[in-house]
């Protein structure tokens, strides 16, 4: 038992050691992060146009959003719509795919990289390359549809297909970085309580559920949290291929923000907006993490 | 446990306070002589890069104690964000393009220089041309001009053994006229056309006329039926006028009761109007003269023997004109070299590589009733014989001004009703319906509340 | 090998190729146009391969655009920026996975925070805090901040791979006398080293194709990267697909193999199986 003298200088120390380590991002949170942000909250009170001196206007940016503006509810319902859509479609698949990229398998490197080569191309080729795959009367696409008996698809010219055929378009793209989070994972998935299951007859859906999904919880849990979150931000594809049509049909928040921000030189408007988001995506942080410790196991948690 | 956090907040309080305390400075008068230094801002592809260069380095040859920095900053909605991170840090350049639906919000914000005395001397610009606040002021005028035509490909035409289309005014077809020969050259995957027995709407490998979705397009054929988007006085809506509806029904009844045009989109038919042609997607399209660059060179590498048309009529005839204008920021500190500057490329004699390469047309009046002038830009392989008449004469002569020049309120107006036209596009609604129910009602307070 | 387990094997297969062949679809498409004329790009019915060849587009892409000036300028604000990155988040991320000091809770929750914040919010503020530097139209407004932390992303990532390494290897290395920096660095850093590899390929491939930082800070064009430079294909009348789909294979070669070389060492680099609970 150590004497409390001893215990209480190593706790001080510690924590001065642990603050070391932490500085570079603390520092680089508050000059990057809290000071803009303190900045856009109060560019969020006035009437800014960037040209002339800000107009002090209280909450009234905030009272607007809610009951004049045009776009805000529809945004909103835009986008929830894709980050449910994207967020699952993107956790599904990402899933499946490292699971069947961790077996042992011939040209397992080619197949990995086969995999996340969607997400090294840059985002204005693949925009440019998809505008014209999903064209409704020429794109392959349509032509596949047709080829295998189906009807052609609007795709991104239809109000109601705009979205998914984003989701298409974003999973393609976007599930590789979560594909290769999701095999680091499952590469430090113990063999020994694998082959635990194994000796006791179990085939490989008793491993998964019962060793592997647990193990990787902590993951698993970052992946979401991060697919949702980046869902969020989608902006790029409404900005080079959609401009948020049709019929608004993918006016994504982000964009709507860079839109009354940038092109209608609306900021504290757009500074409104963007704390509005900040607001709902801190809320879904929080529940989130609330019902993480239902189900998330971590070996080696510091309490 | 919030103790130490919060001297850091009111750290970041102050260094936040700091680094956003705004704008709102102006320019400091003039340098006097010595040697001066501008920036010139604009956007395009290689092309324009290449002949912008070309005539600024030619000005600073003139002119020794001038330097100019050319600044391209990509692409017209890439210059937004540009434009505004500059001002937002006080640095804006000396002058340069400007994306034109925020021209007049920037102008009565007081950012540029007003030019209306500018404009006053020298040879007389178009008026369709011309940036006018509602208080008068000129705050730019297009450096280039450009209206619509039809584009189309004769040997499509001479396939089916159809004339080609009209590229005097005075020979122009009306819209019947105009539908009827796009159903003769629609055909579906069977070869039938829309009037044929067995028609497939869902498999045509062909379309007659193609008419694009956004403002220019339905604003002049809506004018060309007697409406139009706004007055020219600025002072009355005409959106919900029969004739502007009207019009606008006719032109999605094109793609949904017709089958003669792709489906509309915003970003439809990616190709552009070029490769529609080459490739016979589409006899004709309805495009701006910009395109006679593509066009041309489609024809000079690849053979598409290209013709150009006037516009169809609904009731008159009318074309618009549209082009991006070159202001000059308040904020410059060499507001009068800019000006010498903002004289030399504003003068058609001054680019002329960019009229002859067929992706501008003058700015001045007298570069289309002056034949020496007029063989100066169009008396190249570039521009085909019926040039004359179908672009140079027809802009002279029936080119209206846009919204977009006049009305402050515009962009916030077609925020809305862009989209909501959309669905009139697709088929789903009416334009009346949607126009009347959807549109009016929103944009009426927009609009009134200038 | 039971015939189940054959039967298994080959359905792995199966899906993994159909999967692959999903994937590579556009991307094939995309060096296909790379290798047409622009009017075999939009040929209807749809063209597989083109009619006649045009490696030429190649050499248009690279001579309508500094290529090599795009590379040098990329390359420079790669490098520091995935060191920067891997070295203070992984310290960051330490500091938090495995230290009790006041105030962890909320500075950690503002690495989440971080993580939410549309960069939107604060493009204005920054933007005025580096022109206020002097600093706008350099390349340190996109190498700088890197060095703080790397990214909220990347330290919440890691600290959650740190947390999956039970304490007993830190109590061990202790007992033996190593100080923080040592457990640090030569024990757990190894335990995470795929997580590692992962963090710094995400920030590779982030920097190479990021657009939008250098558009708001880089004015001239000397000093644009590759991402900036193909955008700009892309015209606002007219657009050559074709040249720029070539030019975007060309900007994907060099990711391509440096993953292709990153991913063998995720492979080589597991330690944590064979542990005892």
């Amino acid at each position: 038992m150590e004497s409390p003298v001893l215990h209480r200088r190593a706790h001080g120390r510690e924590a001065l050691i642990g603050y070391l380590f932490a500085s570079p991002v603390i520092l680089g949170l508050v000059i990057w992060v809290m000071a803009p942000m303190v900045g856009s909250l109060l560019i969020s009170f006035t009437d800014w146009n960037v040209l002339t001196a800000p107009r002090w206007l209280g909450l009234r940016n905030y009272v607007n959003l809610f009951t004049s503006d045009l776009f805000f509810g529809k945004s909103l319902l835009v986008t929830a719509y894709y980050v449910v859509l994207n967020t699952a479609a993107t956790f599904v698949y990402s899933l499946a795919v490292a699971l069947l990229l961790n077996q042992k398998v011939k040209g397992q490197g080619v197949f990995r990289s086969i995999f996340y080569l969607p997400a090294i191309v840059p985002i204005v080729a693949s925009s440019a390359l998809w505008l014209w795959l999903f064209n409704p009367d020429f794109g392959l696409y349509n032509q596949i549809l047709l080829g295998v008996g189906l009807k052609k698809s609007l795709w991104l010219a239809g109000p109601s297909t705009v979205v998914p055929s984003l989701v298409i378009m974003s999973v393609w793209g976007g599930a590789g970085n979560t594909i290769v989070i999701f095999l680091a994972a499952l590469q430090g998935v113990p063999r020994p309580l694998l082959e635990a299951v194994e000796i006791d007859g179990g085939n490989w859906w008793h491993k998964f559920w019962a060793v592997t999904w647990p193990m990787i919880s902590p993951v698993t849990f970052f992946n979401i949290v991060v697919g949702l979150i980046n869902s969020f931000q989608i902006f790029v594809q409404s900005y080079v291929m959609t401009s948020g049509g049709p019929n608004n049909g993918s006016l994504f928040y982000v964009y709507l923000m860079y839109r009354e921000g940038f092109e209608r030189n609306n900021m504290g408007h757009a500074a409104a907006l963007s704390w509005i988001l900040f607001l709902m995506v801190s809320a879904l942080g929080l529940i989130l993490f609330r019902w993480s410790r239902e189900w998330v196991h971590y070996e080696g948690a510091a309490g | 446990m919030v103790q130490r956090p919060i001297p850091v907040l009111a750290c970041a309080l102050v260094v936040s306070l700091a680094a956003v305390l705004p704008v709102g400075a102006a320019g400091q008068g003039e340098s006097s002589g010595g040697p001066v230094s501008l920036q010139y801002a604009f956007w395009g592809d290689q092309n324009e890069i290449n002949a912008t260069n070309a005539y600024l380095n030619s000005y600073m040859a003139k002119n020794p104690n001038v330097k100019i920095e050319a600044l391209n900053f990509g692409s017209n909605t890439q210059f937004n964000t540009k434009v505004t991170t500059l001002a937002a840090s006080n640095s804006l350049p000396d002058l340069g393009y400007f994306y034109e639906p925020n021209v007049l919000t920037w102008g009565m914000n007081g950012q540029f220089v007003d030019l209306t005395d500018f404009y006053k001397n020298g040879p007389p610009k178009l008026d369709a041309l011309k940036f006018v606040t509602p208080d008068g002021k000129i705050v730019g005028v297009s450096v280039a001009n450009e209206i619509q035509v039809i584009w189309y490909n004769k040997k499509t035409f001479d396939q089916a053994g159809l004339p080609y289309p009209p590229a005097e005014a005075s020979k122009a077809w009306n819209w019947d006229q105009f539908v009827g020969v796009a159903k003769k050259l629609t055909r579906d995957a069977g070869g039938k056309g829309p009037d044929d027995a067995g028609f497939d709407p869902s498999n045509i490998r062909s379309f007659g006329a193609w008419v694009q979705n956004w403002w220019m397009p339905w604003i002049t054929l809506a004018i060309s039926n007697g409406g139009g988007f706004v007055s020219d006085d600025g002072k009355t809506l005409l959106l919900d006028r029969p004739e502007t509806i009207e019009a606008i029904q006719k032109i999605a009844d094109l793609v949904n009761v017709h089958h003669v045009g792709p489906a509309p989109g915003t970003q439809q038919m990616p190709t552009g109007a070029a490769t529609a042609l080459l490739s016979q997607q589409v006899a004709m399209a309805m495009d701006g003269t910009w395109d006679l660059l593509t066009i041309g060179l489609t024809k000079e590498q690849q053979g598409l023997d290209f013709g150009i048309g006037v516009l169809p009529y609904m009731k008159k005839l009318a074309d618009a004109s549209v082009g991006t204008p070159i202001v000059v920021y308040k904020s410059s500190k060499h507001v009068s070299e800019a000006l010498k500057l903002l004289q030399y490329v504003m003068s058609p004699e001054n680019s002329l590589p960019l009229l002859q390469s067929g992706l501008w047309l003058p700015n001045e009046k007298r570069w289309y009733t002056d034949s020496a002038l007029i063989q100066q830009w169009t008396g190249n392989p570039r521009h085909p014989p019926e040039y004359r008449t179908a672009v140079v004469d027809f802009a002279l002569n029936y080119s209206h001004r846009l919204p977009e020049y006049y009305v402050p309120t515009y962009s916030k107006m077609d925020d809305i009703v862009e989209p909501a036209l959309q669905q009139v596009w697709l088929g789903q609604k009416t334009a009346e319906d949607v126009i009347k129910n959807e549109i009016m009602p929103k944009i009426t307070p927009i609009f009134k509340g200038m | 090998m039971t015939a189940a387990r054959a039967a298994g094997r080959t359905a792995l297969y199966v899906v993994l190729v159909a999967g692959a062949v999903t994937c590579l679809l556009p991307i094939f498409w995309q060096v296909r146009s790379s290798l047409m004329t622009l009017v075999d790009v939009f040929k209807f019915p749809p063209l597989f391969w083109a009619t006649h060849t045009r490696w030429d587009n190649y050499a248009q892409a690279m001579s309508s655009s500094p290529f090599l000036l795009y590379f040098r300028n990329t390359l420079i604000v790669v490098v520091p920026t995935v060191l920067a990155t891997l070295v203070t988040s992984s310290m960051s991320a330490y500091g938090f996975a495995r230290f009790r000091f006041p105030g962890r809770g909320f500075w950690f929750s503002m690495v989440l925070g971080a993580i939410i914040l549309p960069p939107a919010v604060v493009l204005i503020p920054q933007f005025i805090l580096w022109s206020r530097l002097h600093l706008v139209n350099t390349f340190y407004p996109l190498i700088i901040p890197f060095w703080f932390g790397g990214g909220a992303f990347n330290v919440f990532l890691l600290r959650q791979f740190f947390m999956t390494i039970p304490r007993d290897f830190d109590d061990a290395a202790r007992i033996d006398g190593a100080r923080y920096f040592r457990i640090y660095w030569q024990i757990l850093v190894p335990f995470i080293q795929p997580a590692l590899i992962a963090v710094g390929l995400f920030q590779f491939f982030f920097q190479w194709n990021d657009f939008f930082g250098p558009l708001i800070y880089l004015d001239s064009p000397n000093l644009y990267t590759l991402a900036l430079g193909l955008s700009h294909f892309i015209g606002s009348y007219s657009t050559q697909w074709n040249i720029l789909m070539a030019a975007a294979v060309i900007v994907v070669i060099p990711p391509i193999i440096v993953f292709f070389v990153g991913q063998r060492y995720f492979v080589e680099g597991v330690t944590l199986t064979g542990i005892k609970m």
